[in-house]
C-alpha cells in the first residue's frame, strides 16, 4: 500500500513537471495544426484527382477524421527525444535513480505517465474543438468506450517500446542514430501520418505483424469503428500480445541493466 | 560493550571488465578484448552507528566503487556485505530504504518544481508518514534556514542552496547510513559549514553513519572522527587524523620575519640536527606595507624544536627576529606523505 503511495507520487511529479511547461506544449500544438492544415490541402488535392474521388474506398471526409484522431493518439502514446536514460546515464544522476528503494521500470512508467495527463489536459480540449467545428464525426457512430481500452494498451505498448530503445543507452551514448531510426519507424510504421490500409494489401498486412501498428493504428480504427465483430477482437488481441512481450522485453531488459552497470563499474 | 557496526565490508574484492580499445575499432568489435581491472582489493571497512568516516583517496582508488557497493547499486565480486545488518543486493528496496545518498552538484531534486514538492515525494518514497514529514521538514527547514526558497523551483537555486536542500531532504527518513560523494564541492565557506554542522548533528540526533568522500581535506578534519585513504583498491590508513599525525613523521614549518636574508639563517642553523631545509617566501603585502620576504624553516618534530631553533637564532646579534609562528604541518602534507610512502604520484581527490 505505501509502495503504491510512492508510485502515484511518480504520476504526479510526472504530471507536475509537463504542467510546469505547458506553453511548449501548447506550441508543439501550434505546430500540429500547421501540420493538419498542410496535409488538408495536400490530401485533398490527391483525392480530388483519384478516380471517383475515392482512395482504397475512403473518401477524403474518412480520410481527414482518421488524421486527427491519429494524431491525436500519437501524441498520447508515442515519444519524441532520447529516450528517458540518455540525460542520467550521461550525467551519472541515474546512480542516484538506481539508488531509490522502487523499481526503475516503475518509476519511469508513472513519470511518463503523468507527463501524458498533463498533455491530455492541454491538447485533448484542442482536437475536440477542431473535430466539432470541422465538423468531422457528423454521421459516424463511434465507439469511444473501446477506444479507451485500446488508447490505454497502445499507451503501455508504446511505452515500453520506448522504455527498451531507452535502455540502449546504457550500452552505448550513441544515442542519435537509433532515436532517429526509432522515430522514423514509429511515425512511419504507426499509422500516423495515414491511414495503413491506403498502403498495399501485402505491405499493411505486414505492418500489422509489427507493434508499431498498434501504438496509433489500432485504438484510431476502433473508434471511429472501422473494424468491428472479430476482426477487433482479433486486433485488441494483438495489440495487448504486443505489450505484453514488449513488457515482458524491458523487464529482461531492466534487470540486465544493472548487471550490465555492476559489471563496467557504471 | 561493543556496538554493532552498520557499515560491515569484509574482504571485499571487485574486479571490473574494461574493454580494450587499442586493437582498432573494427577489430574490437568483432573481437572484443577485455582488461580485467581490480577496482578493490582486501577492502575491509566497518562503522558503528553515529561514526562520521571521510573517504579519501586520488582518482581510480576505489571511494567510488565502494559508495556504489553501499548503495546496493554494485556487487562486490568476493567478500561480504552488510549495511545495517542486510544484504544489499538480496534485500535492495529494504536496504536501499535505510540509506540517504547525496552527490555533489547533483542534488537529487526535481529540477523545475519547487523543493518542497521533492520533499513531499521523498517522504511518500522512504514512507515517512505525513504529519512526522511535516514536523520533520520545518525542522530542517530551520536548521538549514531553507524558508525563503523552500517553494522555489529548483532551477532558480545557487548550488550552495541546492545542496542544502538535497542533504536536508536526504535526513527526512532518517537514514541509517549516509553515504556523501564530494559533497561540499562548488560551495563557498559558510555553505561548507552549515553542511558539515547538519551532518555532524544528524550522526549525533539519529546515529547515522556517515562515509562521505572528499577533496576537500579541511572538510575531513572538520568533520570526522576516522579517516580512510586508500589507494588503488587497497586501504592503506584507518584511523584517526591525530593517530596519522603520529603514524608519519611530517616536516614541521618553523615561519620567520627577520632583516636577515633566508642564507644567512640557513647558515646559521645547518649544524642543527632534524633541520630539513630553509626556503624564503614572499609574501603579499597590502596597501600599506610592501612585500616582505619570510623564511621558511622545516625540521623533523622529533629530532628538533622549534625552542632550539630560535634560541640557536637569538643568540646571533647579526640577525633580529621581528617574529615567528610555528605551524603544525597542515592534512595536506600528512596525506601526501602517506602517498609518497606508497609510492602514489596523482593529486588526492
Amino acid at each position: 500500500m505505501s509502495t503504491l503511495k510512492a508510485y502515484v507520487g511518480s504520476v504526479r511529479i510526472g504530471f507536475a513537471e509537463t504542467f510546469v511547461y505547458r506553453w511548449a506544449v501548447v506550441i508543439d500544438m501550434f505546430a500540429e495544426v500547421v501540420l493538419l492544415l498542410a496535409f488538408y490541402f495536400l490530401w485533398r488535392a490527391v483525392f480530388a484527382a483519384a478516380p471517383h474521388q475515392e482512395l482504397q474506398g475512403l473518401t477524403f471526409a474518412d480520410f481527414f477524421a482518421y488524421l486527427l484522431i491519429a494524431r491525436f493518439v500519437a501524441t498520447m502514446t508515442t515519444s519524441s527525444g532520447w529516450g528517458f536514460f540518455y540525460e542520467p546515464v550521461r550525467s551519472g544522476d541515474i546512480l542516484l535513480d538506481l539508488s531509490r528503494p522502487l523499481s526503475l521500470g516503475g518509476v519511469t512508467f508513472c513519470q511518463h505517465l503523468g507527463s501524458k495527463l498533463a498533455q491530455l489536459l492541454l491538447v485533448a480540449p484542442a482536437f475536440l474543438l477542431a473535430a466539432l467545428l470541422l465538423g468531422i464525426f457528423a454521421g459516424m457512430t463511434l465507439n469511444p468506450w473501446l477506444f479507451v481500452l485500446s488508447l490505454l494498451i497502445a499507451f503501455s505498448a508504446a511505452f515500453c517500446f520506448e522504455l527498451l530503445v531507452s535502455i540502449s543507452a546504457f550500452y552505448t551514448l550513441a544515442q542519435q542514430g537509433i532515436h532517429e531510426a526509432k522515430a522514423l519507424a514509429v511515425t512511419l510504421l504507426s499509422g500516423a501520418l495515414f491511414p495503413l490500409a491506403l498502403l498495399p494489401a501485402p505491405l499493411a498486412g505486414v505492418l500489422g505483424l509489427l507493434p508499431f501498428a498498434h501504438f496509433v493504428y489500432t485504438p484510431s480504427q476502433v473508434l471511429l469503428g472501422n473494424i468491428s465483430g472479430g476482426a477487433l477482437w482479433n486486433a485488441m488481441a494483438v495489440q495487448l500480445a504486443w505489450t505484453l512481450a514488449l513488457a515482458s522485453l524491458s523487464a529482461l531488459a531492466l534487470r540486465r541493466v544493472r548487471l550490465h552497470y555492476d559489471l563496467q563499474g557504471g | 560493550m561493543t556496538q554493532e557496526n552498520v557499515i560491515e565490508l569484509s574482504d571485499i574484492f571487485k574486479d571490473f571488465r574494461v574493454l580494450e580499445r587499442n586493437g582498432g575499432a573494427l577489430r574490437s568489435f568483432f573481437r572484443p578484448r577485455y582488461r580485467l581491472v581490480q577496482a578493490l582489493r582486501h577492502l575491509d571497512l566497518h562503522a558503528g552507528p553515529g561514526e562520521i568516516l571521510g573517504h579519501i583517496g586520488p582518482n581510480g582508488a576505489g571511494k567510488s566503487t565502494t559508495i556504489k557497493i553501499l548503495a546496493g547499486v554494485m556487487s562486490p565480486t568476493r567478500g561480504a556485505v552488510r549495511v545495517a545488518g542486510l544484504d544489499p543486493l538480496r534485500r535492495r528496496v529494504e536496504h536501499q530504504r535505510n540509506l540517504g545518498i547525496v552527490i555533489g552538484q547533483r542534488p537529487r531534486l526535481v529540477w523545475d518544481l519547487p523543493v518542497i514538492e521533492s520533499f513531499h515525494y521523498h517522504g511518500l518514497i522512504y514512507r515517512v508518514e505525513r504529519a512526522v514529514l511535516k514536523q520533520r521538514t520545518a525542522d530542517m527547514v530551520e536548521r538549514f534556514a531553507l524558508e525563503e526558497f523552500i517553494t522555489q523551483p529548483v532551477r532558480q537555486l545557487s548550488l550552495g542552496q541546492r545542496m542544502r536542500c538535497d542533504l536536508a531532504m536526504n535526513l527526512l527518513h532518517q537514514p541509517r547510513v549516509l553515504l556523501l560523494d564530494e559533497p561540499t564541492i562548488g560551495l563557498d565557506v559558510t555553505a561548507k559549514k552549515a553542511f558539515r554542522e547538519v551532518v555532524r548533528a544528524a550522526a549525533r540526533e539519529f546515529g547515522t553513519t556517515v562515509l562521505f568522500t572528499s577533496h576537500d581535506l579541511s572538510d575531513v578534519e572538520a568533520l570526522s572522527d576516522r579517516l580512510v585513504i586508500m589507494h588503488r583498491g587497497e586501504k592503506i590508513f584507518d584511523g584517526t587524523i591525530a593517530g596519522l599525525r603520529q603514524h608519519l613523521t611530517v616536516p614541521s614549518l618553523l615561519r620567520l620575519k627577520s632583516d636577515a636574508p633566508p642564507s644567512v639563517i640557513a647558515a646559521v642553523l645547518a649544524d642543527l640536527p632534524g633541520v630539513l631545509g630553509v626556503e624564503s617566501e614572499v609574501v603579499e603585502g597590502d596597501e600599506e606595507e610592501a612585500e616582505e620576504l619570510q623564511t621558511l624553516v622545516r625540521f623533523d618534530p622529533q629530532r628538533s624544536s622549534a625552542a632550539s631553533l630560535l634560541r640557536r637564532l637569538l643568540a646571533q646579534p647579526e640577525i633580529a627576529i621581528i617574529d615567528f609562528a610555528l605551524q603544525e604541518p597542515p592534512i595536506e602534507d600528512i596525506v601526501s606523505a602517506i602517498y609518497e610512502r606508497n609510492g602514489v604520484h596523482a593529486v588526492p581527490a
